[in-house]
């Protein structure tokens, strides 16, 4: 494939280059603004650093359950950086007309390293690399790796592969790609058979020193007696497997589920070893959530979400509730807003009240992903990011919350939280 | 970036588990922190690698942070026999995952059973310096020689 070309030609002219945003921050590491602008810009793989990777060492393209993937070609699910941390580079980069240029990864001196514009920026230490269990299969014969993925720390499970706040025609997340690829793709089966993720998972433990966390998510499911119950009993289901195979009261686990209220939240605590919850409020501003996220307005509701992620903080206990937010979405075309200073008084202003209730802030940077609603907008500069970011990392400094499993490691689609690392 | 290159008295020093080790760093606020930590060793290239067994930790912390802006840590060994060396080096990777990652998990495990790594860091060195007293007085006496007291010079005429 040939490297895609920015829709607008002159798009350097009109915003701080990464040079200069590195100057102008001094206190952040060039490496970590350098992944910030990797994840706003995408990137593209040379031939030659196509290459380096061998499929019997690496993971490549292994998110067929989640169905975010836009880029089919022969790539790496992530990129591990010289400081541990890691950077998810395997989905929804728009391959075709991308706003801007993409960073390029290629190979010089027999290592692998980040260029722009024929400059080496950095060197990176390497690709992720498979789990023993991804050549293993189930009892039915498929891949185990159809049922639950990994990251380099982390094992993930996909529980539900359509979101229902896409059945009314326009409510759907403006920014997310999931149900129109899972539409798109034809795809009928919403949840695999919960008896091979318990298998996956009973194998993927084996590997000594591979995994240390375990992350549950899904689309949201809208059905039950009361809002979000066929959820919320899918998630008790999964969790009392994993609880089966794990000793002690607690596992290391998070769930990212929709917005369930009290009576939900403490099914969840007591009956099972879950030790964290993550509900995504997506966008820090009730107006824009308002319109960017019309089926979680309609049904919730911004203030009634944010309501039940303080009262999660009650059950689960502070620095064990999490919530992730799509920065720069906010800024999207359309009725976003239309200054970044203006954008950033308000997200940090909101952040602030979220946060000072010792709740952390998973942050990705939002590009437009192709089949999303928003997929012709255009990312926020990369100084808008930057400067969020580093606000946020202000505040939770100050607040203390932890952020653990959406961190460096276990996650690693959350680059803002890297710095809380020190 | 380190270059320097350490004798093999120095290396046995490092890698003798009957040595004292400890590390020096300074987190982003600039305070210091001191704390032994055995499992300083040298690798194959020459560098130090240490095995981090406390995520958490303040170490763990600082280190990253002179991973991210080029900074020095420091290191001091104390032999069985108290020869003392000072070793100042930049971190220049971390290593969190991966089947080498793994190696070095299970390495550690036969170290210190039940131990749970955290992180293996890899430092380049930039200075390296015996601390022994008798080497540092001789070396006080070639370079500071206004540096004693009479008395000890007293009668040696």
């Amino acid at each position: 494939m040939e490297k895609p070309k920015a829709r607008d030609p002159q798009w350097r002219e009109k915003e701080p280059s990464y040079k200069e945003v590195v100057a102008r921050y001094p206190d952040l590491p060039a490496t970590w603004i350098l992944k910030a602008d990797l994840q706003r810009r995408g990137l593209y793989y040379t031939e030659a650093a196509t290459r380096k990777i061998d499929p019997a060492i690496h993971a490549t393209n292994s998110d067929v359950a989640t169905g975010f993937r836009e880029n089919r070609d022969y790539v790496p699910e992530g990129l591990i950086w010289k400081d541990g941390s890691y950077l998810i580079a395997n989905f929804d980069f728009d391959q075709k007309q991308p706003a801007r240029d993409p960073y390029t990864i290629d190979v010089v001196n027999d290592r692998i390293v980040v260029v722009d514009e024929d400059e080496v920026l950095e060197e990176i230490e390497g690709f992720w690399e498979k789990p023993d269990f991804y050549d293993k299969k189930a009892s039915n014969g498929e891949p185990l790796r159809k049922y639950v993925q990994a990251r380099p720390q982390r094992l993930d499970i996909s529980m539900n592969h359509y979101c229902h706040f896409w059945d009314e025609p326009g409510e759907g997340c403006k920014y997310c790609p999931l149900s129109p690829s899972y539409l798109a793709a034809g795809k009928k089966e919403e949840r695999y058979d919960f008896r091979y993720v318990k298998e996956a998972l009973t194998e993927a433990v084996k590997q000594k020193g591979r995994f240390s966390a375990i992350m549950l998510t899904g689309g949201s499911q809208l059905s039950g007696s009361e809002l979000l119950d066929d959820e919320l009993e899918g998630y008790l289901a999964l969790l009392k497997i994993i609880g089966e195979i794990f000793d002690g009261d607690r596992v290391p686990t998070q769930l990212i589920s929709s917005a369930f209220n009290e009576r939900q939240l403490e099914r969840l605590k007591n009956e099972t070893k879950l030790l964290t919850y993550t509900t995504d409020i997506e966008v820090l501003n009730k107006e824009k959530f308002e319109w960017i996220c019309p089926g979680k307005a309609r049904h919730i509701g911004y203030d009634e979400w944010k309501r039940r992620l303080f009262a999660a903080v009650d059950i689960f206990g502070k620095g064990n509730v999490s919530s992730g937010v799509v920065l720069g979405v906010e800024l999207a075309e359309g009725k976003g807003f239309t200054d970044e200073d203006e954008a950033f008084r308000a997200v940090t202003e909101e952040a602030e009240s979220i946060i000072s209730h010792g709740i952390a802030l998973a942050a990705n940077i939002w590009r437009p992903a192709p089949k999303s609603i928003l997929q012709n907008g255009k990312a926020a500069s990369l100084d808008y990011f930057v400067r969020t970011y580093r606000e946020f990392d202000r505040l939770q400094h100050k607040y203390c919350p932890n952020p653990y499993t959406d961190d460096f490691r276990r996650c690693g689609a959350h680059v803002g939280l890297d710095l809380m690392r020190v | 970036m380190g270059n320097v290159k350490i004798s093999q008295e120095i290396i046995d020093a490092i890698n003798d588990p009957g040595s004292i080790k400890v590390l020096a760093s300074i987190s982003r606020t600039g305070e210091l922190h001191v704390v032994p930590k055995g499992t300083i060793t040298v690798n194959e290239e020459g560098n130090i690698r240490y095995y981090e067994l406390l995520e958490g930790s303040q170490t763990n912390k600082n280190v990253t942070f002179a991973l991210w802006f080029g900074r020095k840590i420091a290191i001091n060994i104390i032999t069985p026999d108290r020869r003392s060396y000072q070793i100042k080096g930049i971190p220049v990777k971390s290593l969190v995952a991966g089947k080498e990652y793994q190696k070095h998990y299970e390495r550690a495990m036969e170290l210190i059973p039940d131990s749970d790594l955290a992180a293996v860091y890899e430092i380049e060195l930039t200075d390296v310096r015996e601390e022994s007293y008798p080497v540092r007085f001789a070396e006080e006496a070639r370079d500071n020689p206004l540096y004693i007291h009479l008395d000890k010079l007293a009668g040696q005429a």
